[in-house]
């Protein structure tokens, strides 16, 4: 990834040395890193908004708002990913790592895989089998 | 205006429940009795809400949701369904369901249902 803003749900404060949330539509905030030429620029954290249930829409409305173009999660649910790829924003899958650092450095570098449509779960979020 | 779509074939079983969603000034309701008509209207016309019946001519409405999902994921879906709570949760996982709603809905699950979408819609303001 060359140029463009990456999200991670995050619980806690976030922050590129926090904590991955397993469930992205229960996080407490989002980190946001931003990329240019292929290099970490600006790392900021958003609160995320309350969760209802339906509600998938809700995140994906709130970072679409925020212009990011990547989303790395553990899991997700078949409506949302339906609705960030509607909105333009690449969600990548990542179940195995909590913290956010490394999965940020490999999606910089090519090395993490965006989720298929088949690879969906459950529950509107998903767990990261950590 | 709230729009909504209501997805069933000639069942009266929700006359009570869809004169209830009526009562609500902002609420505008199509209702369309197959899958078909309801791909058709969707794509012509922007809904907040589509309520699938159990079964539409012969297709499970959890069935229609799911194609829903992947054609036009920012609507919003209840479903009329027959399931255990556990049950409905279980088959309808990943599909962001705003809510079950019981065979013979009444005035109650109307108001119910409404306060749900008027939560959602006001997260995405």
């Amino acid at each position: 990834m060359e140029n463009g803003r990456i999200a991670i749900p995050s619980i806690g404060n976030g922050g590129l040395e926090g904590e991955r949330a397993g469930h992205f539509g229960h996080c407490d905030v989002f980190t946001f890193i931003d990329v240019e030429n292929g290099a970490i620029k600006e790392v900021s954290t958003i609160q995320n908004q309350e969760h209802v249930q339906g509600g998938c829409m809700v995140p994906v409305n709130l970072l679409a708002g925020h212009k990011v173009s990547a989303l790395i999660v553990g899991g997700i649910g078949m409506r949302p990913l339906m609705g960030f790829k509607q909105v333009g924003i690449n969600v990548y899958h990542d179940d195995q790592r909590i913290e956010i650092k490394p999965v940020v450095e490999d999606l910089i570098a090519g090395k993490l895989e965006m989720i298929e449509d088949n690879q969906v779960c459950g529950g509107g979020g998903g767990a990261l089998n950590m | 205006m709230i729009n909504i779509i209501l997805i069933t074939g000639e069942n009266d079983a929700l006359s009570d429940f869809e004169s209830g969603l009526r009562q609500d000034k902002e609420i505008k309701i199509e209702r369309v009795n197959s899958c078909e008509k309801a791909f058709d209207l969707i794509s012509e016309k922007n809904f907040d809400l589509a309520v699938a019946d159990e079964n539409i001519a012969g297709t499970p409405g959890l069935e229609f949701v799911e194609k829903l999902v992947s054609i036009n994921p920012l609507i919003n879906c209840a479903v009329i369904s027959s399931l255990g709570a556990k049950d409905f949760h279980e088959a309808s996982e990943g599909l962001g369901v705003l809510t079950q709603i019981p065979l013979r809905p009444d005035q109650k699950h109307a108001k119910i249902l409404l306060q749900k979408l008027k939560a959602v819609l006001n997260l995405m303001m």
